[in-house]
């Protein structure tokens, strides 16, 4: 059946031919494409944007202390700044423009050659880590001042207090953020077609040039696959939230 | 980098104005249409006929799930060949920009009817029932009272869906425009695809995005602050 060689090639890449495989890389990385490597970018790059989503949060809600010199107010001030232009430099641009640029700019300038899937990884990330550090902040606002006292007055250490108190809080507060970006990201691979990286609408396209089969079967199979698997994600996501609101609530 | 040879010099200069003014252009239409098409479809989710709901549910449900660039992709390459197979009729030329819209709108008004249904849901049900007190019909209610209220309440997020149409027109790279129907990123495609030079129509158009970006928000956040004053007032 044809039908199924499109969906096996759409889920799992187009084959490389062997002529085509570079010995210096390994090959499984050569050879994963189709929505098998739009769901892999997405997780790579949501566990990677976590770190510096974090970092870019603490630069953005840095406080002086009050009786803090003149001096180290200025460098926080400027850490603050450093942090909130990043971030909406990051989301006042087109995810199209971040790719472009990151595809392009570094050949162009510096005459250096990086594999496609790692700059796209490094997109995702950039991107990711912008709208992760805003849910960060807004799961750290949400642990209200009196929980932590009491737990100090309880006798409880800074780490115990983090992991016991602060952590199941957060993470709470966050889940509904980090599945929509989730969800947004995974959405948001299909852009990586215009660079060329094998990722699903990229493999559909190939597709469409190389076999007889009509382009609306192999377009609406792709609109299909990326609104299962997003609804998915969506729903796996609920019923997980709801655990937790469940638990939260006892 | 040699923004002098490359962005301020002609014809590139005129390519790149002609694509901030398609930009815009797409931004406005997409505004436009997808907000008809939203508002139709949250009546739809709130109406009590069954078929509609499930209907607006599914249409809220497809549309937010699926990304644009396969969506256009789909309008642009396969429409016409379903049309010509399921009508007979060959589909006219020349309909990448229409079709264009149509996706982008298809795609926003998805979240706009989500954002609707949240502003009419935001305005308290004592209104409507005051509203049915003094003998008001069900349309004057839902126009004069409810709809008024629930659009301020809902402004912000529309001007978020202004700022988020005008950065989701940098899509229309992956379809082939005519020339003069490019936005910019295409324009800095059609530039490096003479030049070679991508970093300096790329990081003009970055900077063109962030200023109207910031431009809208600052718009869309002062008209929204007068209108969040109304809405307390009137309370």
């Amino acid at each position: 059946m044809i039908f199924f060689e499109i969906l096996k090639t759409l889920i799992f890449g187009y084959p490389v031919p062997p002529e085509f495989l570079n010995s210096s890389y390994p090959e499984w990385i050569q050879r994963i494409g189709g929505l098998h490597l739009s769901v892999w970018i997405t997780i790579v790059s949501l566990i990677l944007a976590f770190p510096i989503a974090f970092f870019l949060a603490q630069l953005k809600g840095w406080t002086p202390a009050k009786n803090a010199n003149i001096f180290s107010k200025i460098s926080i001030k400027i850490a603050n700044f450093f942090g909130y232009s990043f971030v909406e430099i990051l989301r006042g641009i087109p995810v199209m423009i971040l790719v472009l640029v990151i595809f392009f700019l570094p050949y162009q300038l510096l005459e250096i050659r990086i594999p496609a899937i790692l700059l796209a990884i490094f997109a995702m990330t950039l991107y990711a880590s912008a709208y992760l550090s805003e849910v960060f902040r807004s799961g750290e606002r949400a642990v209200k001042r009196e929980l932590t006292d009491s737990a100090l007055t309880l006798g409880l250490s800074k780490f115990q207090i983090l992991i016991h108190i602060k952590f199941p809080i957060i993470w709470a507060v966050m889940l509904p953020g980090l599945a929509s970006i989730a969800i947004t990201i995974f959405k948001d691979t299909s852009v990586l077609t215009v660079v060329g990286v094998a990722e699903m609408t990229f493999t559909s396209r190939q597709i469409i040039v190389s076999s007889p089969v009509s382009h609306a079967i192999i377009l609406g199979t792709v609109i299909i696959l990326y609104f299962v698997v997003g609804s998915l994600g969506a729903l796996m996501v609920s019923v997980l939230e709801k655990s937790i609101n469940q638990r939260m609530l006892v | 980098m040699n923004f002098a040879k490359y962005v301020f010099s002609q014809p590139y200069q005129n390519w790149l104005l002609n694509g901030i003014v398609m930009m815009l252009l797409i931004a406005a239409l997409t505004t436009i249409f997808s907000i008809i098409l939203g508002f139709s479809i949250s009546f739809l989710r709130m109406s009590k006929n069954k078929f509609s709901k499930w209907f607006s549910s599914v249409y809220i449900t497809f549309f937010r799930n699926i990304p644009p660039v396969p969506l256009l992709l789909f309008l642009v390459f396969a429409l016409p060949g379903l049309f010509k197979a399921l009508t007979g009729i060959n589909f006219p030329r020349d309909m990448e920009f229409t079709l264009l819209i149509t996706g982008l709108s298809l795609n926003t008004s998805a979240y706009i009817a989500e954002i609707i249904r949240s502003g009419v849901r935001g305005v308290p049900s004592s209104m409507g029932d005051a509203g049915r007190v003094l003998g008001l019909s069900p349309s004057t209610i839902n126009l004069k009272i409810i709809y008024p209220q629930a659009l301020r309440i809902v402004f912000p997020a529309l001007g978020t869906r202004l700022i988020h149409n005008m950065k989701n027109s940098s899509i229309a790279f992956v379809l082939p425009l005519a020339v003069g129907n490019m936005e910019i990123t295409g324009q800095a495609g059609r530039i490096a695809g003479q030049t070679f030079a991508w970093a300096e129509p790329l990081i003009f158009s970055a900077i063109v995005y962030l200023a109207f970006s910031l431009i809208i928000s600052v718009i869309v956040n002062f008209t929204g602050n007068k209108m969040q004053a109304k809405v307390m007032t009137s309370r």
